[in-house]
This record gives C-alpha cells, structure tokens and sequence, in this order.
C-alpha cells in the first residue's frame, strides 16, 4: 500500500465511529460522577417534560460513506425540560441526565441548554451531571438542544430511548 | 373485586395498569429515532457528486453513457490484444478528489450502498450481449477483458476479468456502508479475422441491493 493509500485509508477512519469512543465516554463519566460519593439516585418527576417531535429521523452523518465502513447516524430534536424539584427546594442537590441502556445498540446523546442545565454527552446506560447546587425553584425548566448519534449497523427500525433526570442530595 | 360485572373486572385493571403507565411517564422521557435511510449509489465512466464524501458530499444523476473503443487496421487484425480508450473524463475519485484513474485507457467504477442493520451486501453485476454487431456480422463480446487498477490500490476492488457475454456477471460484493472503486482498463482480444465494419455492442452494470 503506498502512503497516498495509507492517508486515504486514514482519512477514512477519523471519519468512522471510533471503536474506543465508547469506552472513552465511560472512563471520563466514572471518573467525574463516582457512585458510592453520593446518597442513592432519586428519579425526578419530569412530567411536563416534552419532546418536539414524535420521532427524530436519523440521517447517516455521511451521505456518502467512507471506503471503510462508515455507518454513524445523527440527528437532533428539541427538549422542553420541565422537572418538579420541590423536594428538594432549598437544598443542596445534584441532577443528572441518564439513558437506559440500549442492548446491542451503540447511542450517545449530547446537548446543550438555554436555562440552568449544563451541557453534557452520555451513551446509553450512562449518566452525566447537569445541575449542581442550591435547588431555588420548585419548577425547574430548561429546552434542550439535543444531538444524537448511533451506530446505523445497531438500528434497524424506530429505536425509543428512555431518558430520565435523577437527583441525589449533595 | 368479588361480585363485579365481568366488564367492570376488565376496566379496574385497566385503570391499575394506566395508573402505573403514569407514574412510569411521569419520571422518564422517550426519544424516539428511525433508523438511517437506504441508498444506492454507482458510477460508471462519467458520474457526479457535489462535494468530498467526508464534507457532506452528495450524489447526483448523470445520465451519461461513456463509450470504450479500438481500432485495428488491417494490417494488424489478429496480431492480438489492442488496449481500448474510453472518452470518459474521469481521472479523480468522487470519494475523496484523489487523482485514482488514467484517461483515456481507464474508466471508473464506483459507488455505494447505505443500509440500517445488517443487511449482507450489494451484488455488482455487469451484463453484455453474446455480440458486437456491426450490420450482420458479429463479433463475440467475450473478446474483451479489464484490467482493473486505481492509483495506490495494490489490490483492486473489482477484479479484473473479461465479459462472458449474453448473460450476467458477479464482479463484486459490496457491504454496507462502504465506497468501492476502481479503474478497468479495457483490451479488444483481437484474435480473429472478422469483417471490415464498426462494431457495436452495450455493457451494463448494476448495483442490486438486498
């Protein structure tokens, strides 16, 4: 192989899903959000919460892939967060956004936020820290921008993923 | 529950199985995603595509029909093979803008399929018929072979060969979400003595997709 073909081939792999990503994700999560620091999750009423459209349509990231295989999924929908904190009004409190886990299926999710919830990437069966702090409302609401990739070998017809916020007294 | 109608026993333990449905939402939210579009896409000789695969490049049609031709004459007929020349202009790749072919001896093939799951692979076939024509002569296709290649391929993708004629071919499996390319350089056999004339005759290649 000359190394014109080896940079093609290179050039194609940083464009493929990362076999390491994963792993990667999972090593930075731990190591931010140890378990055993903190009192037991809680799952917070998200009721109100909505999600703008009833399924997002996932495009390959690349139309046209890469001469190794390239089948990275992405797509984005809006999240009207809207969570009742009022057990934990006037407390100390730590919120995290967590994605059950999908068997078989390789998603993460990323998103940014217009209010109070910090922006953040998880992968299915993970959690990541989105608040942090004094809870001084009841109500908490914020719209997330969220962005989502998967791995279009593991999807093979619409895919719902169950996201929950969880609370733990800090 | 003793003592209810049969239809009320049914409605209770819908209500039970409803209230617990909203404890469930009311702690959870679901993002629901479809799974990745299919496509096809290949190119023969002369194709399009707007922009790198690797900066959101996107095919387009080309109805172009490119053309391979040689020439013997007469002092030559049956002395063997005669390479081909095409009046396909592609030399670069539509992948990614590297220079791959050489014109006019090579025409490029290329293309790819997209599909969610695991779907196996693409068949590329080609298909010509048993002849060349020219008037009534005729002159088999199976008198003209590829080389393939492609610039730092040491392995083509398309492996070279020569047309059977009058049927279909497999050239290649083609996964799932990979590109495939390469450059066939196409030889007349010239083996034989046929008639004066121009000879004629149509290669078609196909992509089929699971």
């Amino acid at each position: 192989m000359s190394p014109s073909t080896v940079a093609r081939w290179r050039r194609a792999m940083t464009r493929s899903w990362p076999a390491g990503a994963t792993a990667s994700a999972v090593g930075l999560l731990a190591a931010v959000t140890p378990a055993s620091a903190f009192a037991a999750p809680v799952r917070v009423d998200d009721q109100g919460t909505i999600v703008a459209r009833p399924v997002t349509p996932m495009q390959w990231r690349q139309p046209v892939p890469g001469r190794q295989t390239d089948a990275t999924l992405q797509g984005a929908v809006e999240v009207r967060v809207r969570l009742n904190m009022a057990p934990w009004l006037g407390k100390p409190v730590r919120l995290y956004l967590a994605l059950a886990p999908l068997p078989g299926r390789r998603v993460q999710a990323s998103w940014t936020g217009a209010g109070p919830l910090l922006p953040g990437t998880l992968a299915s069966g993970q959690r990541a820290l989105v608040f942090s702090g004094v809870m001084h409302t009841a109500v908490l609401t914020d719209t997330l921008a969220l962005q989502l990739l998967a791995d279009g070998r593991t999807l093979d017809g619409a895919s719902p993923l169950a996201f929950h916020f969880e609370a733990e007294a800090a | 529950m003793t003592g209810l109608p049969a239809s009320l026993h049914r409605c209770a333990g819908w209500l039970i199985a409803c209230a617990a449905g909203a404890a469930l939402d009311a702690t959870a939210f679901t993002v629901t995603i479809s799974s990745g579009p299919r496509s096809l896409y290949m190119v023969v000789g002369n194709g399009t595509m707007s922009g790198r695969y690797d900066s959101g490049g996107t095919p387009g049609n080309n109805a172009t029909i490119n053309t391979v031709t040689a020439s013997v004459s007469a002092a030559n007929l049956g002395a063997g093979p005669v390479a081909m020349t095409t009046n396909s202009s592609t030399t670069n790749s539509l992948y990614d803008n590297y220079v791959f072919c050489s014109v006019p001896t090579q025409v490029y093939v290329a293309g790819f399929f997209r599909a969610p799951g695991t779907v196996g692979s693409a068949s590329l076939t080609v298909t010509a018929p048993a002849n060349l024509v020219s008037g009534s002569n005729t002159l088999p296709f199976n008198t003209i072979s590829w080389q393939s290649g492609g610039n730092g391929d040491a392995v083509p993708t398309i492996p070279s060969g020569s047309f059977i004629g009058g049927a279909s071919q497999n050239l290649l499996a083609v996964p799932a979400n990979t590109w495939f390319e390469s450059c066939l350089a196409f030889s007349y056999a010239n083996g034989s003595l046929p008639a004066a004339g121009t000879y004629t005759g149509r290669a078609t290649y196909t992509l089929t997709a699971p």
